[in-house]
């Protein structure tokens, strides 16, 4: 300790200083903690930009301030004699300082383009929506540029990734297995450039990014999936819309929203148009449609099924409609039709239930109908070589990945008429329907099912698809978010 | 009102035009499956209600649906007469169906004394259109059946048995919902009952502040909320209480085409904007309460109203006043309203100033008597919100003749264009210190805006109330 009476903290608070301090100072001298905080302060005050306040407050505290504190700290700051500046400052940011667990956290500026919250994909193997557009994205950009980022665990603050999280973001398999490492106790420091949200965070991270969008200086920008928590919160738990609505209070200060198709892009605008009444504008918003690309996993061919097979994949949730679907086909099956009937998907163990009772009583009638829960990909690989048709008749959707996924496939797609999955729908290969009425399903399934000529042409229609993938993707999604 | 009587007899009539109902239960049943062998929705969520003596959820309507195309009507009815038998179902009263009936759900106006603009709204429209045949309507304790609330119990603010001992659920007619509704199993009813009913449906819409701030909203709040935009997305119109209200009204809706919704019809009433009459006998305490003096005699009153929530700014409207202080300006600070979440930081820092010495004090639990006092008393009102569905202290100001420093964009700037308000950006302490300091400095400006005030013609809840019958009746 070169002989001087400084705690860890201390040192930990004078080197976070020394970090920032270029940024603030014309010329940073050599001074102890207490001069040095003294010097930004005063410099803060001079040009009291929240961007100014929110790099002291940060650096203060060791994590990110909420936008309360940012305003605390500029108020107490504007007040302040020049002797009281530090302490305004420090009892401004107190609640935040008093939530970074580490007492040793230091500082760096980030020297990157762009710093991605990579956060739930670094910590969970869970791979559906989101996630895998995360990942298939992320893993294309330049490290050098592109700085992936988790949150510490006491959620005060960005972090670089372990190299075990890293695998998990960009080296992600069904059977990769991870040790967890301990986290880095630098934090990382935002100042200029742009902060990437290519996920939707979780609530407890809340607070500081929407004082990163609001007072940060840093732009902001955003991958938008869609807005169901809100639009059909009639399927989600209050929870689930709660914290969407939190999400919005980022996005109304963000830069750039990049919807995941048109439909969604559309609902960003919509709510947009409402932030008028609050005089503010909300972010430019553009879209750019998901890569119509086909199951990880392949497998060869074999003997055609006995039946006929229809296939449902996503989540068991009202929202999917399943139990529109099972409708429909059991008028069908009423009707003398002979086909299987396969629906794949998790879900909450109620609606799996009500589901498998439904099925359990459809099968003593000595219809073909199965449920395949976690299916391996290979068994998903299978059905989409195997199946007649897909139907994915939705309520609502941000994009709708099955129907990208069976198109790419060569299988023709039964889904909903309106929303994201008509916009992939104009690329061909699919036939359109109401998804509230279940006999419009049973026609569209009958119709596939019994006329050969029809369905030929949508097979056929689906080889047009565009080749693009997530490479392409990537590359445009950067220049929206980060370069225009 | 129709009143179709209950049960099964019911039933006949309103859904077998024509055909009377026959003389036996079972028979009446057979006329049912005979007469509805695939039922719509609407015909669905009729049965259910009187079958059940519950008004269903869209899922059971749904679910109920499918188990008549699947084993059949009959087998469909049977089950929902069944699930009656339960004994914790013994309870629930016959339901009445009834036609040609407005009903205006008044039940958290029924039950509470508190009156926030919210109830104003209820209270207003109830008084208006009781006399037209309205019939007020509440919810039993499960929130399961509409019941009918004694005028009388009404006029009266009773809450001991306000209800009368029947249920009732419309078909077709008229249905208004003037209350925002955090009860979900509420909600969720009402959503099926304006989808399927075919009651003209409306939602008087106060703002959509849970969605669009939801940083200024209480905890869980945005949930629920989103839960009763479902019940709005199932309805015909909403009816905003001003133009703000109703872009982001009109926002939200336009969100609804991904789910392949419509939505309702977004339209403006705006709300009433009447004088407070302030009775002379109050002056007195009124002046006592409210002014302050200093060495020079009595200090220039500002007037804050509302609770202490973030979204009202009043962090920033003690910011702004230090500022103008410290300039050396001569005047008392009162809020007025009660305590909200969040409000600590607000009370610590007012403290901190009274102990500096500054005439700054917040009340609460003031009478309204004494409310339309401390406006006139005030030189001017600061109302610097975020957001706003309306902002009723802003024209109760102005009514009094006090002009008001408002936020300028939204609702506020809507009524301000009337005239008699500064207009500040309310993210932003100096803007509001500068709309403070021009009424405080300029006694031209300030004389301009009160006479300005003073020329606004009232708006009357009388004529409020009509307009929005007029749209439900369009």
């Amino acid at each position: 300790m070169n002989g001087r009476d400084v705690t860890p903290s201390l040192e930990a608070l004078h080197q976070r200083l020394g970090v920032i301090a270029p940024v603030l100072l014309d010329e940073v001298p050599d001074a102890s903690v207490g001069e040095l905080l003294a010097l930004l302060a005063d410099a803060v005050a001079a040009r009291l930009t929240p961007a100014n306040v929110w790099l002291l407050a940060t650096a203060i505290a060791g994590g990110y301030p909420t936008a309360a504190e940012v305003d605390a700290v500029r108020r107490g700051l504007e007040l302040a004699s020049p002797t009281t500046r530090s302490g305004a400052c420090l009892a401004g940011v107190a609640v935040t300082a008093a939530a970074v667990r580490s007492a040793t956290v230091t500082a760096e500026l980030v020297d990157a383009s762009a710093l991605v919250d990579v956060d739930f994909c670094a910590r969970n193997r869970h791979n559906t929506g989101i996630q895998r557009v995360v990942r298939n994205t992320v893993k294309h950009w330049n490290p050098d540029v592109a700085l992936l980022a988790s949150w510490s665990d006491d959620g005060t603050g960005y972090r670089r990734l372990t190299a075990a999280q890293r695998r998990l973001v960009v080296d992600w398999s069904s059977t990769l297995e991870v040790a967890a490492e301990p986290e880095s106790d630098v934090l990382l420091i935002p100042v200029g450039i742009t902060v990437l949200l290519p996920e939707v965070p979780a609530h407890r991270y809340i607070d500081r990014l929407v004082a990163i969008a609001q007072h940060s200086g840093n732009r902001m920008g955003l991958i938008g999936y869609d807005a169901i928590p809100l639009v059909s919160a009639d399927f989600v738990s209050e929870d689930e819309s709660d914290r969407f609505a939190h999400y919005l209070t980022i996005v109304k200060h963000s830069s750039v929203v990049s919807g995941i198709s048109e439909t969604t892009a559309d609902e960003f605008r919509s709510f947009n148009s409402a932030l008028a009444a609050q005089g503010l504008e909300g972010p430019r918003v553009e879209s750019l449609l998901l890569p119509t690309v086909g199951p990880a996993t392949t497998v060869p061919a074999s003997q055609p099924r006995e039946l006929p097979l229809v296939l449902m994949v996503g989540s068991v949730e009202p929202r999917k409609n399943q139990l529109g679907v099972l409708a429909a086909a059991t008028s069908l099956w009423q009707k003398g039709l002979t086909f299987e009937l396969f629906i794949i998907g998790s879900g909450g163990a109620v609606q799996v239930e009500e589901l498998d009772t439904a099925i359990q009583s459809a099968r003593r009638q000595g219809w073909a109908v199965s449920h395949g829960k976690g299916v391996p990909d290979d068994v998903l690989a299978a059905a989409y070589r195997d199946a007649r048709v897909l139907v994915f008749p939705s309520l609502q959707e941000g994009y709708g990945l099955p129907v990208a996924e069976a198109l790419a496939s060569g299988i023709p797609v039964i889904t909903s008429r309106y929303g994201s999955t008509a916009e992939i729908a104009t690329f061909g290969g699919c036939i359109l329907v109401d998804p509230r009425d279940d006999d419009d399903i049973a026609r569209a399934i009958e119709e596939v099912l019994v006329d050969d000529a029809l369905h030929a042409r949508l097979v056929a229609e689906t080889s047009k698809l565009s080749s693009a993938g997530w490479p392409d993707y990537a590359a445009a999604l950067w220049t929206q978010l980060v370069t225009t | 009102m129709t009143d179709l009587g209950t049960g099964t007899r019911a039933l006949v009539r309103a859904l077998l035009p024509g055909t009377s109902p026959a003389a036996s239960e079972k028979a009446r049943v057979a006329q049912l499956i005979a007469g509805l062998p695939r039922p719509t929705a609407g015909e669905s969520w009729l049965l259910l209600s009187v079958l059940t003596r519950r008004l269903p959820l869209a899922s059971e309507v749904q679910a109920f649906r499918r188990r008549a195309a699947r084993e059949g009507v009959g087998v469909a009815i049977a089950a929902s007469v069944r699930s009656r038998r339960s004994p914790a179902r013994w309870r629930d009263l016959p339901v009445h169906v009834v036609t040609d009936t407005v009903l205006l759900d008044v039940h958290d106006s029924a039950f509470t004394r508190l009156v926030t603009g919210v109830q104003r709204v209820s209270r207003s429209l109830a008084d208006s259109w009781m006399p037209r045949g309205a019939v007020l309507v509440g919810w039993n304790a499960s929130r399961t059946q509409l019941l009918p609330i004694r005028p009388l119990a009404w006029t009266e603010r009773s809450r001991r048995s306000p209800f009368e001992r029947r249920a009732i659920v419309p078909w077709g007619g008229w249905f208004t919902l003037p209350e925002v509704v955090t009860d979900v199993g509420r909600t969720t009813r009402i959503a099926a009952l304006a989808e399927f009913s075919g009651a003209r449906s409306m939602l008087i819409g106060d703002d959509a502040i849970p969605l669009t701030t939801a940083e200024t909203t209480g905890p869980k709040m945005p949930g629920v909320f989103s839960k009763y935009l479902v019940a709005a997305s199932r309805m015909n119109v909403v009816a905003c209480i001003s133009e703000a209200a109703a872009t982001e009204y009109s926002g939200w809706k336009s969100m609804l085409a991904s789910a392949g919704l419509e939505g309702p019809e977004i339209r403006t009433v705006m709300l009433a904007e009447t004088a407070p009459v302030a009775d002379p006998a109050w002056k007195s305490r009124a002046e006592e309460k409210f002014l302050s003096r200093d060495a020079d005699g009595v200090l220039p009153l500002v007037l804050c109203v509302g609770s202490h929530e973030p979204r009202k700014n009043h962090e920033a409207v003690l910011h702004a006043a230090e500022l103008l202080w410290r300039e050396g300006h001569r005047f008392s600070l009162v809020f007025i309203g009660g305590n909200a979440w969040n409000s600590e930081a607000f009370r610590t820092r007012l403290a901190e100033l009274r102990d500096g010495g500054r005439a700054v004090v917040a009340l609460r639990g003031i009478d309204d008597a004494l409310l339309w006092w401390a406006y006139r008393l005030a030189a001017f009102t600061v109302f610097p919100s975020i957001n706003e569905g309306f902002g009723l202290p802003v024209a109760e100001s102005l009514q009094s003749g006090t002009p008001a420093v408002a936020s300028r964009f939204g609702s506020l700037a809507e009524i301000a264009a009337g005239g008699g308000c500064v207009l500040v950006d309310p993210h932003d302490d100096h803007s509001i210190a500068h709309g403070m300091r021009s009424l405080l400095a300029d006694e031209t400006l300030l004389a301009t805006l009160a006479a300005q005030a003073r020329a606004r013609p009232p708006r009357e809840w009388g004529e409020y109330a009509d307009h929005v019958w007029n749209l439900l009746m369009e």
